[in-house]
């Protein structure tokens, strides 16, 4: 082993709940993934996390500009998942496209947090956590409560994994044998608000995004079954969260950045593998 | 229509839409075995119409009744999303799970249920064939028996035919009449093209661009 390597180890006590947070919170995401990819619903993600990330900056607002005490879970995940909530709904206007509602409050979330972060010089290194995910340690109470609800999410999904897959590939179907359609719309609403607002408390924006979005569409490039995409997706996670963090720890890089740029190498290989695998199969 | 044999779907006072009815209020009833084709221009409301009957939209007035409430649908491919990559098995033993109790999941013997109607229909050897892979025909014939594998007694299916080559398409009535006359499954479906109604259906509605729905025999049709 190299120094760097013995270094890293020998600091394990410094990283080990921030990498846990990591593959813990990327994992969820990955899996979580494929029902956000499949659904078109790639920016519900990207502006829920954009919300839960004004939630983190309004808390530490709150607290430091108007002296407010609150949790610094509460605002994120209330946010989070208010809007993975009306993204779930059914839509009720045809003449505003989803996406634009979406851009809309991604840009104004932003804009908020930029404001907000106006008076927050001295909390630099929180909105730089919260933008970009520099997470560089991980407190145990985030890491209890990714356990928490990654143990609410395997758990039910696993109960009614069947029941959304039926209501994910045909709702109209779903609906005329009985099913809920919008209940089960906003279980799966729940559970992504959930999640993303909690990583993205944990690990940032950036990579909260990245985690819900890139693993899948890696998984989607080389396998085409859908347990199999779960377990090719959550393995990308996990490798991009502990190598990125890893490569963030030795290279002195943003933990957040590290972590996106191996899953984009993931992707362009897994890119790569699907060309070739296609180019095999028509010479055979 | 025909009124003779106990009424399969009875239809009274319907009035369907999604805002604001379409048509004033539409009666009918239609018996054991019948095939009904529901013929109109794009926008005239036949997807609606077979929509509300099976209670995908809700009805504005009147009611639509299937006495048994075993009904199978076979919706316009393009109401699919073909992102979810499952294979034909799957979309088939899929139909069963609202059946299942709530926290209950699909047994080895769902998946057998799938695999015998999957083979009813000639396909049993594209069990492991992703559904989005398929081709249109094989794709209906998948539909048509993820529809029928709960045994329904009324199979609604919106414009089955399109995208399909003139020998697939012939394939599938085929079907529709071995359906219809061996299991005594009526059968009523949408579709823009009068000549698909001629070739098959016992019974016709027409919806026009007036708003006025006909309902038309088919003797009366070939007069």
């Amino acid at each position: 082993m190299t120094d760097i390597d013995i270094g890293f180890l020998e600091s394990s006590a410094l990283w080990r709940d921030a990498v846990l947070s990591a593959c813990l919170g990327g994992v969820l995401l990955a899996y979580l993934g494929f029902f956000i990819v499949t659904n078109h619903a790639s920016f519900v993600s990207a502006t829920v996390s954009q919300l839960a990330g004004l939630g983190v900056v309004l808390s530490i607002f709150l607290g430091a500009v108007i002296g407010v005490s609150i949790s610094p879970l509460i605002l994120p995940i209330v946010l989070g998942m208010a809007g993975a909530t009306l993204f779930a709904l059914p839509k009720t206007s045809s003449q505003i496209p989803t996406d634009a509602i979406l851009a809309s409050v991604m840009i104004g979330a932003s804009a908020l947090v930029f404001i907000f972060a106006r008076y927050l010089s001295q909390d630099y290194q929180h909105i730089q956590k919260v933008l970009f995910g520099d997470a560089v340690i991980a407190s145990k109470e985030e890491l209890y409560s990714l356990i928490i609800v990654s143990g609410f999410v395997l758990v039910t999904h696993g109960m009614f994994r069947q029941r959304l897959l039926f209501v994910l590939f045909d709702p109209q179907t779903a609906k005329m044998r009985g099913m809920n359609v919008n209940l089960w719309g906003w279980f799966l609403g729940l559970s992504i608000g959930l999640s993303v607002a909690l990583v993205t408390r944990s690990l940032g924006a950036l990579p909260t995004f990245a985690f819900s979005v890139i693993p899948v569409v890696s998984a989607l490039l080389i396998v085409s079954r859908v347990r199999t995409i779960m377990w090719v997706s959550c393995s990308v996670a996990l490798l991009s969260a502990f190598f990125g963090y890893y490569i963030a720890f030795v290279q002195d890089l943003p933990v957040g950045s590290s972590m996106v740029t191996v899953m984009i190498v993931i992707l362009v290989c897994s890119a790569i593998g699907r060309l070739l695998i296609k180019r095999w199969r028509c010479s055979n | 229509m025909n009124q003779d044999s106990s009424p399969v779907v009875v239809v009274n006072q319907l009035m369907f839409g999604y805002a604001t009815p379409m048509f004033p209020p539409v009666t009918f009833s239609i018996a054991q075995g019948e095939i009904v084709g529901i013929i109109g221009h794009n926008g005239s409301g036949k997807s609606t119409l077979l929509k509300t009957l099976c209670g995908i939209i809700p009805a504005l007035g009147g009611d639509a009744v299937v006495p048994n409430n075993k009904i199978g649908y076979i919706p316009q491919c393009n109401e699919i999303n073909m992102l979810v990559p499952l294979t034909a098995l799957e979309v088939v033993a899929l139909n069963l799970v609202p059946s299942l109790g709530y926290r209950k999941l699909l047994r080895k013997s769902h998946y057998d249920q799938a695999q015998k109607a999957l083979e009813r229909y000639g396909i049993g050897a594209l069990r492991n064939t992703l559904f989005r892979e398929m081709s249109g025909g094989q794709r209906q014939r998948v539909l048509l028996a993820r529809a029928l594998v709960m045994n329904p007694t009324l199979l609604l299916c919106d414009e089955p035919t399109t995208g399909l080559d003139p020998q697939t398409k012939k394939q599938l009535f085929e079907e529709f009449c071995f359906v219809s006359k061996e299991q005594g499954i009526t059968i009523i479906f949408t579709t823009h093209q009068v000549q698909e109604v001629h070739d098959i259906a016992t019974t016709l509605i027409s919806m026009d661009h007036e708003n006025v729905l006909f309902e038309i025999t088919q003797s009366e049709v070939n007069q």
